[in-house]
């Protein structure tokens, strides 16, 4: 089965220091990778090159075939993500958030789609109220939301079990199967060994010798 | 799934998360008011003080022929250079986080999403331009000012289109050849001074004013266009790093603090640099009695070392008060404390550096008035170098009077270096422009204090 994203000979240097070394790799619809390694070797710098947050210094990026350009505007149509770098307006509450990023991507049945995920993330106490008066926790959770009311063929994710309760850890697991199940790639860091069991398909290894 | 969306035009969604804002958000009329009000205080009370001044020193331009029209030229030259890499570092066009992650990743067309935005750039820029033109015109002499002011206006047009160009073809990086155009600048001025001091007479200008203006509103229209047109390849990358400057920047105009600034520029510096060529310490020093003591002055020299524009912003400074002695000769003295005090603060970073952090301190050991003292022998050099250098600038004592004026140079750096940790808990006053934290401004004005007070006895004695 030919990758839904695929990643060649992906390069990233900082000054004279080389962070992604020629990095290969497809993931096919349906398949959820898991991106495993210590600190400090280039998971995130890897995810930010295929969102396009990060300019790689070699190699070529494709999805479903056709160039992965974060300019293109199917390509934003088809990436969704959540990395480290997220951050919310403050003069906006949860849900404008939501319903703003809905109907900037054409979701079909915006509004239905949006109450449906913020029940699902528990985010429906805390709907009217401004980033500032949520907890981290909550936070991490719009952060997800944010993936979940748009279109989507691809789901980058930079340590989505981080902040995270038991509860959200567990919905985040059904969540991603779910992704898998209805034909979505999805390409993941993450430090939590169980999630990872539970998961992924397979691994990328970072930093093994 | 993610075929035939109706997708919002650009407008469209800027309008609905206006609408969203607006519920919310306070009006920016508050901002604006206070703004204006302060720049309209700022520029009486300037305009007063300056005209006293001039009157009392008969005039405060020099008659000193073509060789202020070239300086001008230098200068202005100089100053566009900063500009382009101001521009650049900043993007221009920049998106905080938050718009990254909201609204740049949904398909709306991108280019209309940026087109306002530059287009209030390029403005931003003609304006700019023009004030520079006029002002570099007035220096000069000229006559024509309302050329100038368009040629002004195109050239920072053009410099802000032409950087939103080059971040459409993905520059990243700035190339060295970026920093000509500064460079040039302060070498002509250095030139120009030089031949001046030589009494070599320097040509008169003969550049017509109103094809220079034309020209430079044909290039404005020109790249602007080609900006306009290379909007849908300005990605995500392109528009991030500015916005960590820009957020930087604005914090710490809040917090009126530029540290924070730095702060943001040195990490982005040294991310760039990646990796340093590791090299030992010169066995030498372990022979030397109190070792430690010369250890930390060669960390702290390798350091500085590894800023070359620091020391590029060092020796430029030099050029300032000997063009000021040539153009405003009662402002030279001033103008020579004021470039001491920046380009000696250029060397202090290893003095900021260990004060600021007591992590650091109880690594290194020792006692922190050792540490101190070791980290302000470069800075104490460094301005003894550029002390002498300037020494051709005329000042109201002689040369060997003159040497409390260094010592307290080196103290008001010393003063703003080893500034105390911010406290923002004091006691603040409501004024016109809001509530001002005294014991903020207090601690922030450390240092620069009693580089006012030199300059004020510079000003009386001269």
């Amino acid at each position: 089965m030919a990758g839904l994203l695929q990643v060649g000979d992906l390069t990233r240097r900082f000054g004279d220091r080389i962070v992604l070394d020629g990095i290969s790799f497809e993931v096919a619809a349906g398949e959820v990778c898991a991106v495993v390694g210590p600190n400090g070797v280039g998971k995130t710098t890897l995810l930010r090159c295929v969102v396009g947050a990060d300019r790689p210094d070699g190699g070529w990026l494709a999805l479903d075939g056709r160039s992965l350009v974060e300019t293109d505007p199917w390509v934003r149509a088809s990436v969704a993500a959540v990395l480290d770098d997220i951050d919310f307006f403050p003069d906006l509450s949860v849900r404008e958030h939501l319903d703003l990023l809905a109907y900037g991507h054409g979701t079909p049945d915006a509004a239905g789609t949006v109450a449906r995920v913020v029940e699902e993330l528990g985010l429906d106490e805390a709907q009217d109220q401004l980033p500032a008066t949520l907890s981290s926790g909550q936070r991490r959770r719009l952060a997800l939301a944010s993936c979940f009311v748009r279109p989507r063929r691809l789901l980058v994710l930079d340590e989505p079990e981080q902040r995270l309760d038991a509860e959200g850890r567990a919905w985040l697991a059904g969540a991603l199967l779910a992704e898998r199940e209805a034909g979505t790639a999805v390409l993941m860091a993450s430090h939590d060994a169980e999630l990872v069991d539970e998961v992924a398909d397979w691994r990328l290894e970072f930093g093994a010798e | 799934m993610t075929g035939a969306l109706a997708v919002p035009s650009a407008r469209r969604l800027r309008a609905a998360v206006r609408r969203a804002r607006r519920r919310h958000g306070e009006s920016p009329a508050a901002d604006i008011y206070v703004f204006v009000l302060f720049a309209l205080i700022c520029a009486a009370v300037g305009d007063r003080l300056l005209t006293r001044y001039v009157v009392r020193h008969g005039g405060l331009l020099g008659d000193v022929g073509p060789v202020r029209w070239w300086l001008a030229a230098a200068g202005g030259l100089a100053l566009s250079g900063l500009a382009w890499r101001g521009a650049r570092l900043l993007g221009p066009l920049l998106s905080g986080p938050a718009e990254q992650s909201w609204w740049l990743s949904t398909p709306v067309d991108r280019a209309a999403w940026l087109r306002g935005p530059l287009l209030l750039r390029v403005c931003g820029g003609a304006a700019v331009g023009a004030a520079l033109g006029v002002a570099c015109g007035a220096l000069a002499g000229a006559a024509a000012l309302g050329w100038l002011a368009a040629a002004g206006a195109g050239a920072g047009a053009a410099l802000l289109a032409a950087a939103a160009l080059l971040q459409a073809g993905g520059r990243r990086r700035i190339h060295p050849l970026e920093w000509v155009p500064a460079g040039v600048g302060f070498a002509g001025a250095a030139t120009v001074l030089a031949l001046h001091a030589g009494t070599v007479p320097l040509p008169e200008p003969a550049v017509p004013p109103v094809p220079v203006a034309a020209a430079a509103l044909v290039l404005a229209v020109a790249v602007t266009v080609a900006a306009v047109r290379g909007l849908s390849r300005v990605d995500r990358a392109a528009m991030a790093g500015g916005a960590q400057v820009a957020e930087a920047a604005t914090t710490a105009a809040l917090f009126l603090d530029p540290a924070l600034l730095f702060g943001v520029l040195e990490a982005r510096r040294w991310r760039s640099v990646g990796r340093v060529r590791r090299r030992p310490f010169w066995p030498g020093w372990a022979r030397l009695p109190g070792r430690r003591w010369w250890l930390l002055i060669a960390a702290d020299t390798r350091r500085l070392a590894r800023r070359p524009g620091g020391l590029a912003v060092w020796a430029a400074l030099l050029v300032l008060p000997y063009a000021v002695a040539v153009l405003a000769p009662g402002l030279s003295g001033a103008a020579r404390l004021v470039a001491a005090y920046f380009a000696t603060s250029r060397l202090a970073a290893g003095l900021r550096l260990v004060h600021a952090s007591p992590a650091l301190r109880r690594a290194l050991g020792g006692r922190d008035r050792e540490l101190t003292a070791a980290h302000t022998v470069n800075p104490a050099l460094g301005l003894a170098v550029w002390w002498l250098l300037s020494a051709g600038v005329r000042m109201a004592p002689g040369l060997p009077a003159q040497l409390p004026f260094a010592l307290g140079v080196l103290a008001a750096v010393y003063r703003a270096a080893t500034r105390p940790p911010r406290n923002y808990e004091g006691g603040a006053v409501d004024t016109p422009f809001g509530m001002i934290p005294v014991a903020l401004l207090r601690q922030l004005g450390r240092g620069v204090d009693l580089l006012a007070v030199l300059v004020l006895a510079q000003l009386l004695l001269q």
